[in-house]
């Protein structure tokens, strides 16, 4: 990809350079700035703001070589502000650079009332807006609950994890139907911010190795994910998606963040107060980080203590078994809660160090998650590193659990479902295709 | 009701200590015990027969906090105990007060300059101690880079023009730095350095940090949110730093509070009174650090563990654990000309968009230190050299 060097900027270089008047455009010293860069600080104009934003995001797509000419790739739409302005920047810059990339929208439908039906919506609007075809996937198909069934069984605590599970595969999913190897989503500099923080108070150096990555491609999951927002402020976002009158969703997830990723985000946001540059700076420690994790734990499973790759057992949830990345999905658990218990846990083995002098183990055990090798799950045939991948234990756990209440024929009939394994619903899938993007497909020529 | 007893004896108990109730004595020598094993671990101090073979020599920098008040005590009581058996004192300890009154700090105990402080100090409390020395945090202009230099680049080496006084040249380069993030983090960076080469001249085997868990992880948290995670080993772990001087911290398993509480209520006589670096009121309020008013990174930081100590104590010492697995990705890359740190893999610029204009700034320094000079408002003229 050659992108031209011309730029569709909004003004041209001041041919006679203005002294410093604080009444002008940092960029175009030309027009009266109306924006203040959250980055910067620096005083721009609207077109121009628009213009640099654009062109940081290109120079990111750029720099690391993330596309190819010709790929097919799906942008994973939520809705929010973030994965909507990533599409419409993405369109934007795949018109005015050619690129000659072809994007898909790709929406995972949690089952959510009152908050994911809304923005669903939203998304099939932007799918007209941006001409580009859009691909729903639900829990419901793939995994014969939604969310809200979920909550209902389990409660709020705890529920996070499995949404995070189940998006992940459902991601991988969609990706694999639409016959895509390539999706990238709208995570944003201060979620990477944010996660490089949480992980370093969690202790979770697996996930410190690989949470800056701009390209994620790992080995349990046959789809590559990538960031290009992994440098846009959160804040610069949202000033681009109101400047650009796009149309968003911008209710947050229905319960509150938990407390580790919320701790950490309060801190950014005051970071961030006092140093501009330090959400970025975050990043570039944790781009650091990755070459400083030890190679015994980069790309194996959590080192932290007792925290050993057992699956999510559920109710109760572990903390440190939160999908990584995905600042948007954390919802539920009680605020605090999750601090209190790993304190509580942390405290626990440190008191069990005491009492373990003499036996050691732990060398046994290291050798033992050094030989984790990749298969596919037993009943769905999802990569993981278990018999049964995460997906299936959890849905094991709530089928078992809802055969217990054994109420209804309605239940009845989804038991029996379960009962023939993942793979079946998997393959009875429907791309629920929406009905106005189809016009819309053949707009990437 | 009765008083519970402590946990180790069958004395009463008047603490509680990692949520165990204990009595003064357990507590004291549970916090002498964390720092003579830590000392041990160095492996620096050989059971040597008296008078076979040198002992080693530690720097120990004094800020008259706390925590490096406490740590002078306990090594005096340690070297104290060693006096009496035939072998003698197995260490010396060099202290080092470095006077920071430049950056507008307190001077503290009313009128009395450090030097008197540390005069009172010598004979009364501490006369284990091998050497005192007070030193202005500006005089790191007196220490000139070990690389030797065959040009003529001897005046800007040294970073000083003609006829400035130490004094002066400090106060410019503090005045043309961009923000109080910055210059409170190239101060501590001097600080540091000027620690280490007033060990080196010494010949000291080692610095023995009075960093507290609390104060290794605000620093973990602080560096990285400065741009400096890839110098986190050399912060936070017991390492040869790479001023050629180890850099070692034997307070790394005790919490800020339970040092408080021992120089407060425990040691004999107490030790507060001469901590005048510390104060019982936190010096940022939580509304300053929400506003971001007035505050650095550096402070941001302290407050939030300090609050996090409070509450979930065992999350602040596993992020310290977790930091000191962090390993230096190249030791042998090249030193930034500002810390003198190696390993950042080649600074190619800041990260504002995906690139940002550098031009103008010397090259050479790492990510931190560009970021921490960057938007200076007059070239840096740094006091010392690559390492």
């Amino acid at each position: 990809m050659s992108p031209p060097t011309s730029t569709a900027a909004p003004s041209s270089a001041p041919t006679t350079p203005q002294p410093t008047s604080t009444r002008l455009c940092a960029h175009c010293k030309l027009s009266r700035p109306k924006i203040q860069r959250a980055k910067t600080r620096d005083r721009l104009c609207v077109p121009c703001f628009l213009h640099i934003f654009e062109l940081e995001i290109h120079q990111t797509i750029t720099s690391t070589n993330l596309f190819q000419r010709g790929d097919h790739i799906a942008i994973g739409a939520s809705g929010g502000k973030d994965s909507t302005v990533l599409a419409a920047v993405l369109k934007t810059l795949n018109d005015r650079y050619d690129y000659g990339i072809k994007f898909t929208l790709l929406s995972i439908d949690e089952g959510i009332k009152g908050y994911r039906d809304d923005s669903l919506e939203t998304v099939k609007r932007n799918a007209v807006q941006y001409e580009m075809p859009l691909v729903i996937v639900s829990y419901r198909e793939l995994y014969g609950w939604t969310m809200d069934e979920v909550v209902q069984q389990i409660g709020k605590k705890g529920n996070c994890t499995v949404c995070g599970v189940f998006r992940r595969q459902a991601l991988d999913r969609g990706a694999e139907r639409l016959g895509v190897s390539h999706v990238v989503t709208g995570h944003n500099a201060d979620d990477m911010a944010e996660t490089v923080l949480m992980n370093l108070l969690r202790g979770d150096l697996p996930r410190l190795h690989r949470c800056t990555a701009i390209l994620t491609a790992s080995s349990s999951s046959p789809v590559r994910r990538s960031k290009p927002l992994k440098y846009a402020y959160e804040k610069e976002i949202v000033l681009y998606a109101h400047h650009r009158k796009l149309d968003y969703f911008s209710t947050e997830c229905l319960y509150s963040p938990e407390a580790f990723r919320g701790s950490a985000r309060a801190l950014i946001k005051s970071l961030e107060r006092v140093r501009p540059s330090a959400i970025l700076d975050v990043v570039r420690s944790g781009e650091s980080f990755v070459a400083m994790v030890p190679p015994e734990i980069s790309g194996v499973a959590p080192s932290q203590p007792n925290t050993t790759a057992t699956p999510v057992v559920l109710p109760p949830p572990p903390p440190p078994q939160q999908a990584d990345d995905d600042p948007n999905a954390h919802c539920g658990g009680e605020s605090g809660g999750e601090m209190a218990a790993f304190e509580k846990q942390l405290r626990e083995n440190e008191e069990a160090t005491h009492r373990e002098t003499e036996v050691k183990l732990p060398q046994i055990r290291k050798k033992q998650k050094m030989k984790q090798t990749l298969m596919n799950c037993r009943k769905c045939g999802y990569m993981s590193s278990q018999e049964l991948c995460k997906a299936c234990v959890i849905l094991e756990d709530l089928n078992k659990h809802r055969a217990k209440l054994g109420v209804q024929v309605e239940l009845d009939e989804v038991e029996e479902e379960a009962k023939e394994g993942v793979r079946r619903k998997m393959e009875a899938l429907e791309l629920r295709k929406s009905v106005e993007t189809d016009t819309g497909t053949d707009a990437k020529e | 009701m009765t008083a519970p007893k402590c946990t180790r004896c069958p004395e009463p108990a008047t603490h509680t200590l990692r949520s165990q109730p204990h009595c003064a004595a357990c507590f004291s020598s549970f916090i002498r015990t964390k720092i003579v094993k830590r000392l041990e671990s160095f492996r620096l101090i050989r059971r040597t027969g008296r008078g076979t073979e040198p002992i080693p020599t530690f720097i120990v920098p004094l800020s008259f906090g706390v925590a490096s008040i406490t740590l002078l005590d306990l090594l005096c009581w340690q070297m104290r105990k060693q006096m009496s058996y035939v072998t003698g004192p197995r260490y010396n300890i060099v202290v080092v007060h470095v006077d920071e009154r430049i950056l507008g700090g307190e001077s503290g105990e009313g009128h009395l300059s450090p030097t008197q402080q540390v005069e009172s100090l010598k004979s009364e409390r501490f006369p284990e101690v091998q050497e005192w020395v007070v030193v202005n945090l500006e005089d790191i202009y007196d220490y000139r880079p070990r690389i030797s230099s065959s040009t003529e680049e001897a005046h800007d080496i040294d970073g000083k023009e003609e006829g400035q006084s130490n004094k002066e040249a400090f106060e410019k380069l503090m005045q043309s730095l961009p923000s109080p993030t910055s210059r409170m983090d190239l101060a501590g960076v001097l600080r540091t350095r000027l620690v280490a080469e007033i060990g080196i001249k010494r010949r000291c085997e080692g610095v023995l940090w009075a960093d507290t868990t609390t104060k290794l992880a605000q620093k973990a948290f602080a560096e990285t949110a400065k741009g400096r995670g890839f110098a986190l080993p050399w912060m936070i772990s017991d390492v040869m730093s790479p001023y050629g001087i180890k850099f070692l911290y034997p307070l790394r398993e005790l919490f800020m509070k339970e040092l408080v509480t021992y120089a407060k209520e425990l040691a004999d006589p107490p030790l507060i009174s001469l901590c005048w670096a510390y104060s019982e009121e936190p010096k940022h309020s939580a509304a300053k650090a929400t506003s971001g008013r007035n505050i650095t990174v550096d402070e941001l930081m302290t407050q939030y563990f300090e609050q996090m100590e409070e509450q979930y104590p065992s999350i602040v010492s596993n992020v310290v654990r977790t930091a000191n697995r962090l390993k230096v990705e190249d030791p042998n890359a090249e030193h930034c000309v500002i810390c003198g740190l190696p390993g950042d893999g080649g600074a190619s610029g800041l990260t504002l968009g995906a690139q940002e204009e550098t031009e103008g700034i010397s090259d050479g320094m790492c990510y931190g230190c560009l970021r921490s000079t960057h938007g200076a408002t007059d070239k840096i003229d740094w006091p010392l050299g690559r390492t």
